[in-house]
């Protein structure tokens, strides 16, 4: 497999916002489901729901959100360490899937535009 | 990054100065729940309420929903009132909105997934049960007359477990906070002498807000396309099906109500996303609640005094 330039600098950015969002952002705020794929970014709501991402990510992927927690239930990826990652949930928790360049974090953070509540 | 930071050491030291408000998740109702408070809300009693309640509301549907034909389920109190308030969001939705409308949607695996379209046969059996067979009601029992029938008051339940949940908060001596269920909430008292600052979020981009209100004992609701969803052959199927025409309802992207309660919010917020803006523009007015639209072209329509609380 020949790894292009841009390969690293995702894999590099998955590492790097995984650890900085679990060191800054531990203690406080409200959670939220970040998907990160090659395309970027993507904010998944907590309902309990079973998501294809095959579109999104071009691979044989499911990603489960139940009781307030997710996981990568099935991959073709080869390690299966997203799979064997298990159940993310608490402030920074990662499953990260680095062949297909996915992954799924909790991210914790106050809201910065001063509001109490957001309605959705 | 730096600023990010910078931003967020300001925001503590101003929130370290002034009214202290501690925030409690916790999932219940299918969604996360957020309850921000301050100390001794009593808040162990008040997810205890929430969970009876859903319960409450859970067991029974279940019971109906996987019953036979020929079934009958006598009624609690609150389902009493569940089923009153159904009626009232049918006449003002001119019977687009319908409990009934599980019996459909459940086919297309809402509301957990998986999801899929229906073969037709199901589709049509569904449609069927729903504009032939109305909820029965004998000797103040609820009976089920056809199988296929399924019933789901998850519009309006959510917003009145919040209210519910408002109250012990109330009897346990809090004079203000916020019962947020998943986008349903009611906000009461003040924060610093000032109103609560709710944002209304942008349907593409949930790091966005499209109108920012100021509230106090106060309940906004929102319903939306973007988080309980499916695309299938480049269609969005969303929750919300409109029982008059069958099929999802795709007239807005999202619909916020305000209202002197949650249960209200909650069940106009699905009646509004349901109908078109001449009808909605009329309903507001009799029900004395203000409304905003934000539609497929992105533009935003505000209806009844929704800018007046736009600070």
């Amino acid at each position: 497999m020949k790894i292009k330039a841009a390969d690293i600098v995702v894999i590099v950015l998955l590492f790097i916002s995984v650890f900085f969002i679990k060191n800054l952002f531990t203690p406080s705020g409200a959670p939220s489901l970040v998907l990160v794929t090659e395309n970027g970014e993507k904010n998944i709501p907590f309902h309990n729901h079973l998501y294809d991402l095959r579109e999104e990510t071009g691979h044989a992927m499911i990603l489960e959100v139940k009781d307030g927690r997710a996981r990568i239930k099935e991959s073709d990826c080869p390690a299966q360490i997203c799979v064997l990652t298990g159940w993310v949930s608490a402030c920074g928790d990662a499953a990260v899937c680095i062949p297909n360049k996915v992954a799924v974090y909790v991210r914790c953070e106050d809201d910065d535009k001063g509001l109490d509540a957001i309605s959705r | 990054m730096r600023k990010t930071a910078l931003l967020l050491c300001v925001v503590l030291f101003a929130a370290a100065c002034t009214d202290k408000f501690e925030k409690r998740q916790f999932y219940a109702m299918g969604t996360l729940v957020e309850i921000t408070h301050k100390k001794d809300a009593g808040l162990k009693q008040v997810i205890r309420t929430i969970n009876e309640y859903e319960e409450q509301v859970k067991s029974f549907e279940n019971e109906y929903n996987n019953a036979p034909a020929g079934s009958s389920f006598p009624i609690n109190p609150l389902w009493e009132v569940l089923f009153k308030k159904s009626y009232d969001y049918k006449a003002l939705s001119k019977d687009r909105f319908d409990i009934r409308a599980m019996s459909l949607t459940s086919l297309y695996g809402f509301p957990e997934g998986s999801f899929d379209l229906p073969s037709p046969e199901k589709y049509a059996a569904a449609v069927d049960a729903i504009k032939n067979k109305p909820l029965l009601f004998v000797d103040g029992k609820l009976v089920k007359e056809d199988e296929r029938l399924k019933i789901s008051v998850g519009a309006f339940a959510k917003g009145m477990i919040v209210d519910k949940a408002v109250e012990v908060m109330k009897k346990n001596g809090a004079e203000s906070g916020i019962v947020n269920a998943g986008g349903d909430l009611y906000a009461f008292g003040k924060k610093n002498k000032s109103r609560w600052r709710v944002g209304i979020r942008h349907p593409d981009d949930a790091s966005k807000v499209i109108s920012t209100i100021a509230i106090s004992d106060k309940a906004v609701a929102t319903s939306g396309d973007y988080e309980r969803f499916f695309m299938k052959n480049g269609i969005r199927y969303s929750h919300i099906f409109d029982m008059t025409t069958m099929e999802p309802a795709s007239l807005y992207r999202s619909v916020s109500v305000i209202a002197d309660n949650c249960e209200t919010a909650d069940g106009l917020s699905t009646v509004f996303f349901l109908l078109p803006e001449t009808d909605a523009a009329e309903v507001c007015k009799r029900t004395g609640t203000p409304v905003l639209i934000y539609t497929h072209d992105g533009r935003l329509i505000k209806l009844c005094g929704w800018e007046s609380f736009e600070n």
